[in-house]
């Protein structure tokens, strides 16, 4: 695409301002600061992507007045002319064939384009080219890397950064199963092996010196066996001494002691118990006999009423009804209020039914659920009419406003409607018809304005086709004349005569040197022509081809303009007959054809407004009709319903005189009535019942006083006027005091008999006792109690000596174990002495003692060892720590394995980001490269880093500059280069778009500027640029560089621009 | 054997008591526990198998425990072991190997009565009688040091005494590489001795040299370690008869089978597929394991749409710990120590090799490293240049060759894995 014109309606400074015919190579705008280049780039932006955001930036209303915006005219890549033009936000696309778009050309015809994109590619000033941002835009990025990397945008740095990260996990401080962790568990494992490995070495020690202990400890234990026996001997002689000094004692003293040895068995205790017992029966005779005494005297002074005993039944049945009588005689004067109020309720029923009400009528009162029934049925009936009566009267009322409603906005409808004109036209097929011509029209008049510049342009472009036609025919009129070829000949034969002459009057030799040189001299004229003429047709010939193309360009722009001019007057014949229908006079202009639609558009609008309101004034009349109809119906069936409950009313009035109740008794009161008869009857019941409880109260306490005073009679109690119960208490009181008195003598009596008895028992017991000691004192041969106490000590003595000869013998018998052991012990005691004994066994007991602890000491030995080994045999520790550490290594391995793997991998892809680097740049740095070594004689090449989008510079001797350390001018050629190749780039994948620089070669030195000069021509050749500067110089350059080959043939159209106006330039002189 | 025997015997080696199971990346407790008492296990079923089938003697041929770390317990349970037996009537000849020198028996047990050990001197003999009747006559030698790299068969006597004649040695018959080549021999040599039966041991792998005249057989481990070491192991119950012809069957001691299994993922769609698969290849392990423990190794592999989702996947957590669920304390459990990613993603490395593009550029890197002369040396010196390379350069120097390329394959893998994700998305 490119742009081959443009109108500028009113921006910024521009008003009116317009260029047609631009061709599509180098379009160079030359003006000073301030003389609208910017203005004039902004345009064109905001054309094609719309005005930026209020507040984001300057709009450039226009100063000058007109609309806010104008067209552009694109020539699109695949030979469609396309209009497109934005006044105001809206943007209009319009075509030859096709009817008027509104839509954004971003959209509609650049392939999706968007503003920042197009603004940072293709439309940019100084501070747009700056920096290399731009390669960091997405849209960027995958056209820069992806396509000749067979890869996603970012794979490479995601892929270098996720190994990386792992690598680096892999070494983390404290992760588990990582490589730090599981080498530092594997050494300390190691260490801990090494330590548990000595356990069988130190099992045969432990044993070897377990056997050693154990066969000493067997010989101390023996010798201390030997010991332990030879004192046992020692101790039992020891303690056989004193029973054996004993045994010898008590047999001297048994044979002393021999004539008290016959003696009643317990003689001393026998004599001593029956002496206190005897003291104790005379003590106790004398108690006995005080205690019958005592009582014989109380039994005399307690007294018995004997009359109230025999009463004592009658006494208990009186009192047992007691509460009965004190409950009767309280309850009188209660029954006696109760049948008085009782009374009075029932006189207030009656009462509240009315005067003329009695017991008699009241009993004849119906109270029946049939008779609640009909009476409901009346009530349900009559209050159901009603409220259909009500609600026909509401209706009706209802109705009367409603038809008075519709009678208002009937006259309303009408009023309104004479009001209003009548439009014209006044028919709407007739205004549909004319719309639809005017909207003919406008798209015609498009078409004219729009086939009239392609005229114009084509007419340009074969005006300039036939200039450079004639120009090629001067080229190829203009004479070359070449060396004639008969001076060949002449010089041949000039030599033949020279040789027959030299020949002749000097030498042969010098004639054949001359008939020679003729021949060399005359073959070289004639190459020499045959050179020239070759030359010329090589010459002559790219200008004829190019003079047959420049007559086809002519003969084609003919055709194409007389269609043109053809289809303009047929446009024109058919807009003039199209006016002629919609209007009288018929429009002309695009201001005509607007003004007129505006008047149709009116005239729509009151046509429509007349229809709605005679459509309102017949709905109004309608609903007049409708509601009248449907008062006069209601007020019927309002006359209807009144009649039928006056015929309820009559009947229900009929009924109740029938069933004893007046006339004007309402249904709803009914129930109330009835309640009222029912309550009556209730109390009339409480009356009777008060009435006959009194009765029965009084009866029996007439009767219960009249048994208290016989049994008061009976006891010999006085007779009191009216007993109560006070009377029945005195006499319950006396019984039980009667009662009391009685059991006391009972009692006194029984003891009194059994102390008399208990006398008699002493008395016999006293004289058994004095005979049982008399017989004692007999057999012991004493003659009192005193000698029989005397020799009973004696017989004591005699018995405690035969018990020591005794025990001793046992106790020797015990020690020795046997009668014969016994004998060798005696024996061995009458020989041994003590003394020499106890030395003995002292020296002993030493030691045995030192050879107890020995043993001991050997055993605990013997014992720690054996544990010792015990726990070795147990100990499986070896086997965990070696599973635990093939465990551990198999982890190690696998850690290391995969750093490995990832590291191999980095490898990998570096590896073939290097290849990628060296030899396979994207196809946008490639081109950027070209740029750049036009620009700087192949100084420099750019080369893309794959890894992180950044760009460097390679000179060469293959050294690399990072954007840093770029100079100002080399970074600006950078950007330059590297936007026209995206710019390429783009164009290959979408619609080709113009470029469009501002003032970007500021920062340029005159080579630099002439390098850039070369690239934007080189660029222009296939792609449209439009270029704008302040420095004159810079279309002197580039009129110079066209004059070179390859450059001769991109188009270059000049301007300039002061102060808001557009005015071609002429080309400048070549510098 | 259609008559019944003469006599019949056990023989088995390389019990290896005590020692760890190598290469596993993962276990409970419960499991381990399993593993630690295996080797212990396998030589009491051997006893328990001579004391059933009412063997006349037992021999075990070598390496009964490794003398390397001198587990006492090891030694303490072999004594153990032993004494059950010659307390029901099996006498039990015993040679010690490269793992188990004499010069390691450090504990110093004294052995039960019945029990003989070969020294490490001569060759010596022990009859084995029946009442006066003499059965047997075993020959065998020990090592008195871990590396004896002389042929001990021409210690041997080469005229015996007795109608049946048992040659014990541990050592490798025929050079097999897989194995140290401690007291090398071949198996002419063996022939050339006048034995009836030589009970070897070294060799890891069950396998019966010769049928007859002699009978030389090698029983193999009788319970598997590592992951080297997969399927039944065990002893042989040689049965003599009447003529002095010996007929070795094998009976399998393991108490936990090793298992490695390899699931191509290129036939299945979706993780629930894959899923499904490998709980019917975790029960069809079950069954071959027939009521023991079973280790098993799962190595996935082929190019596939679940490449892709698999290496996003945390395989341990996602994969292996539900494959493991429920295994710990079972007796018949199937355990997966681990699981390898050796899938590839599905991506024509043929076509994109040809490509001239970052993924072709790519490959041909790998290509160039893996038709080096020298593959591990020129991949070491790439890792040399990490500096963290000097803390595993000695373990990166253990490994083989062929560990080399695979390490290669992988890193190849992940680079495509890496790069071409946004591709397959």
């Amino acid at each position: 695409m490119y742009i081959s014109g443009f109108h500028i309606e009113g921006f910024g400074i521009y008003r009116g301002q317009g260029l047609h015919g631009l061709p599509p190579g180098l379009i160079l705008f030359v003006g000073d600061n301030e003389s609208g280049k910017t203005t004039l780039m902004a345009f064109i932006r905001t054309v094609l992507f719309g005005f930026r955001r209020k507040g984001s930036g300057n709009d450039y209303q226009p100063l000058l007045g007109g609309s806010h915006g104008g067209r552009l005219l694109l020539c699109m890549q695949d030979g469609r002319l396309v209009t497109v033009e934005r006044l105001g936000r809206q943007a209009t696309i319009l075509t030859p064939e096709e009817a008027p778009r509104r839509g954004e050309p971003g959209e509609l015809l650049l392939g999706g384009m968007d503003r920042d994109t197009f603004e940072h590619i293709f439309a940019i000033g100084l501070k747009e080219l700056q920096g290399l941002e731009v390669l960091t835009r997405e849209e960027v990025r995958g056209r820069l890397f992806s396509a000749s990397a067979g890869l996603g945008p970012a794979s490479v740095p995601a892929a270098l950064k996720s190994i990386d990260e792992e690598l680096a996990a892999l070494w983390a401080p404290r992760a588990k199963r990582r490589l730090n962790t599981l080498s530092d568990r594997l050494r300390d494992l190691a260490r801990d092996i090494k330590n548990v490995e000595g356990q069988a070495a130190a099992y045969a020690a432990c044993r070897r010196q377990k056997e050693k202990l154990e066969a000493r400890a067997r010989r101390e234990f023996e010798e201390l066996e030997n010991l332990r026996r030879r004192l046992r001997r020692l101790e039992q002689l020891e303690q056989a001494r004193e029973p054996w000094a004993m045994l010898l004692t008590a047999q001297q003293k048994v044979q002393e002691l021999e004539e008290v040895k016959d003696f009643p068995p317990h003689g001393l205790e026998q004599l001593e118990h029956l002496t206190e017992d005897l003291e104790q029966l005379d003590l106790s005779l004398r108690e006995r006999e005080a205690e019958a005494a005592r009582l014989a005297e109380r039994l005399e002074q307690i007294p018995v009423d004997e009359v109230l005993l025999a009463q004592r039944e009658h006494i208990e049945a009186a009192y047992g009804e007691r509460e009965k009588i004190a409950a009767a005689l309280a309850e009188l004067p209660l029954l006696r209020r109760r049948l008085n109020q009782a009374q009075e309720e029932f006189q207030g029923r009656l009462q509240d039914l009315g005067p003329d009400w009695d017991t008699a009528r009241l009993s004849r009162v119906d109270t029946s659920v049939a008779v609640r029934q009909q009476v409901q049925e009346f009530g349900r009936r009559l209050i159901l009419m009603e409220r259909r009566l009500e609600q026909l009267q509401i209706q009706e009322r209802f109705l009367e406003e409603e038809t008075e409603t519709a009678q208002r906005q009937l006259e309303e409808a009408r009023r309104r409607l004479d009001q209003t004109p009548l439009p014209v036209p006044a028919d709407p097929e007739e205004l549909r018809q004319r719309k639809e011509i005017l909207s003919l029209l406008r798209t015609l008049r498009h078409r004219l304005e729009l086939w009239t510049a392609q005229l114009q342009e084509r007419r340009l472009r074969q005006d300039d086709a036939r200039l450079r036609l004639t120009f090629l025919r001067q080229q190829l009129e203009t004479g070359y004349t070449p060396l004639p070829w008969w001076l060949g000949i002449l010089v041949a034969t000039a030599g033949f005569v020279a040789s027959a002459f030299l020949s002749f009057y000097t030498s042969p030799l010098a004639g054949n040197m001359a008939v020679l040189l003729a021949i060399f001299l005359g073959a070289a004229a004639f190459l020499w022509h045959r050179h020239q003429l070759r030359q010329a047709r090589a010459r002559l010939a790219p200008v004829a081809d190019e003079m047959q193309q420049v007559k086809d360009r002519i003969h084609t722009l003919q055709g194409e303009i007389a269609e043109l001019e053809s289809r303009l007057l047929s446009a024109e014949e058919e807009f003039s007959d199209r006016a002629r229908q919609v209007a009288d006079p018929p429009p002309e202009g695009l201001e005509d054809l607007e003004r007129l639609a505006a008047d149709l558009d009116q005239a729509a609008q009151e046509l429509q407004n007349r229809l709605a309101l005679e459509q309102e004034m017949n709905r109004a009349a309608a609903q007049l009709a409708e509601s009248r109809e449907r008062l006069q119906q209601a007020a019927e069936e309002t006359r209807q319903a009144r009649q039928e409950l006056e015929a309820w009313q009559s009947k229900w009035r009929a009924w109740a005189v029938e069933h004893g109740f007046t006339p004007e008794l309402q249904p709803e009161a009914f129930e109330a009535v009835l309640q009222t008869v029912e309550r009556a009857r209730e109390a009339s019941a409480k009356v009777e019942e008060a009435r006959l409880r009194l009765g029965e109260a009084e009866s029996y306490l007439a009767e219960a006083r009249s048994r208290l005073r016989a049994l008061l009679e009976a006891c010999s109690r006085p007779l009191p006027d009216e007993a109560g119960v006070e009377h029945l208490d005195a006499l319950r009181r006396d019984l039980k005091e009667a009662r009391e008195n009685q059991k006391t003598r009972g009692d006194l009596e029984n003891r009194l008999t059994a102390a008399r008895e208990h006398l008699e028992h002493l008395r016999a017991l006293q004289e058994n006792k004095q005979k049982a000691l008399a017989r004692l004192l007999e057999q012991a041969g004493a003659p009192d109690p005193d000698e029989f106490r005397r020799r009973a000590g004696l017989h004591e003595e005699y018995q405690r000596w035969l018990k020591n000869r005794e025990d001793s013998r046992i106790a020797l018998l015990a020690l020795a174990g046997s009668p014969e052991a016994l004998a060798r012990l005696e024996q061995e005691l009458s020989q041994e002495d003590a003394l020499e004994l106890a030395r003995e066994k002292e020296a002993l007991l030493a030691r045995a003692a030192a050879l107890s602890d020995s043993v001991s000491a050997l055993n605990q030995e013997v014992g720690r060892l054996q544990e010792q080994l015990e726990h070795l045999a147990r100990e499986e520790t070896l086997g965990d720590l070696l599973q635990e550490q093939s465990l551990l290594e198999e982890q190690f391995q696998e850690a290391m394995q995969r750093w490995a793997v990832l590291v191999l991998c980095r490898h990998l892809v570096e590896e073939a980001r290097g290849v990628y680097e060296r030899e396979r740049q994207p196809q946008v740095i490639r081109e950027a490269d070209r740029f750049l070594g036009l620009m700087t004689g192949d100084r420099y090449r750019l080369v893309a880093s794959l890894g992180d989008h950044s760009i460097q510079l390679e000179d060469r001797t293959l050294r690399r500059k990072d954007q840093i350390h770029w100079s100002d001018g080399l970074a600006d050629q950078v950007y330059l280069a590297v936007r026209l190749g995206l710019a390429r780039e783009f164009s290959r994948h979408t619609e080709p778009l113009p470029v469009i620089l501002d003032d970007v070669l500021v920062k340029f030195d005159p080579r630099r500027r002439r390098g850039a000069a070369r690239v934007i021509l080189e660029f222009a050749r296939e792609q449209q640029v439009l270029l704008f500067t302040c420095h004159p110089e810079f279309a002197e350059i580039v009129a110079a560089l066209q004059q070179e080959d390859y450059l001769q043939e991109t188009p270059v159209a000049y301007f300039r621009l002061s102060d808001g106006t557009i005015r071609p330039g002429d080309p400048p002189g070549i510098v | 054997m259609t008559e019944s025997p003469w006599f019949s015997f056990v023989h088995c080696a390389d019990l290896h008591l005590d020692s760890p199971f190598e290469g596993l990346h993962a276990l409970e407790p419960d499991i381990a526990q399993v593993l630690r008492r295996a080797t212990f296990q396998a030589f009491d079923n051997i006893i328990d198998l001579a004391v059933k089938e009412k063997a006349a003697f037992l021999i075990v041929a070598g390496d009964v425990y490794d003398s390397a770390h001198r587990s006492l317990s090891a030694q303490l349970r072999f004594r153990e072991s032993l004494r059950r037996a010659a307390e029901a009537g099996v006498q039990c000849f015993v040679a010690h190997g490269n793992h188990d020198p004499l010069s390691g028996w450090e504990a110093e047990l004294a052995l039960p009565e019945g029990v003989h050990r070969f020294g490490g001197d001569r060759v010596e003999q022990f009859a084995v009688r029946q009442g006066d009747e003499i059965l047997a006559r075993v020959y065998g030698i020990s090592y008195p040091t871990r590396e004896i790299k002389d042929n001990l068969v021409p210690r041997f006597p080469r005229k015996v005494d007795g109608p049946f004649a048992i040659g014990v040695l541990h050592g490798n018959v025929g050079g097999d590489p897989n194995h140290d080549n401690y007291a090398p021999c071949s198996l002419s040599d063996l022939v050339s001795c006048p034995m009836d039966y030589w009970a070897l041991g070294h060799i890891h792998n069950a396998r019966i040299l010769r049928e007859e005249a002699p009978c030389v057989v090698y029983p193999g481990t009788p319970q598997g370690r590592n992951v080297r070491e997969t399927g039944a192991r065990g002893c042989f119950l040689v049965r003599v008869d009447a003529g002095g012809r010996p007929v070795p069957e094998f009976v399998p001691t393991d108490t936990v089978r090793w298992f490695v299994e390899t699931l191509d993922i290129s036939a299945l769609d979706n993780l629930n597929d894959l899923l499904e698969e490998l709980a019917r290849l975790k029960e069809d392990i079950r069954t071959r394991a027939a009521g023991r423990g079973a280790v098993w190794r799962l190595s996935l592999t082929g190019r596939g749409r679940l490449h892709t989702l698999l290496r996003k996947l945390d395989l341990e957590r996602d994969l292996t710990q539900p494959l493991r669920e429920g295994e710990a304390g079972q007796t018949a459990f199937v355990w997966l120590e681990s699981t390898f990613l050796r899938t590839r993603p599905p991506v024509d490395l043929a076509r994109r090799r040809q490509m001239q593009d970052f993924i072709g550029d790519l490959l041909r890197a790998a290509d160039h490293l893996r038709h080096d002369p020298d593959p591990p040396r020129v991949l070491q010196e790439v890792l040399s240049r990490r500096p963290e390379h000097r803390l595993l350069a000695v373990r990166l120097a253990q490994l083989a060759s062929g560990d080399w390329l695979t390490l290669l394959e992988e890193a190849e893998s992940l680079a495509l894995d890496l790069l071409l994700e946004e591709e397959e998305d």
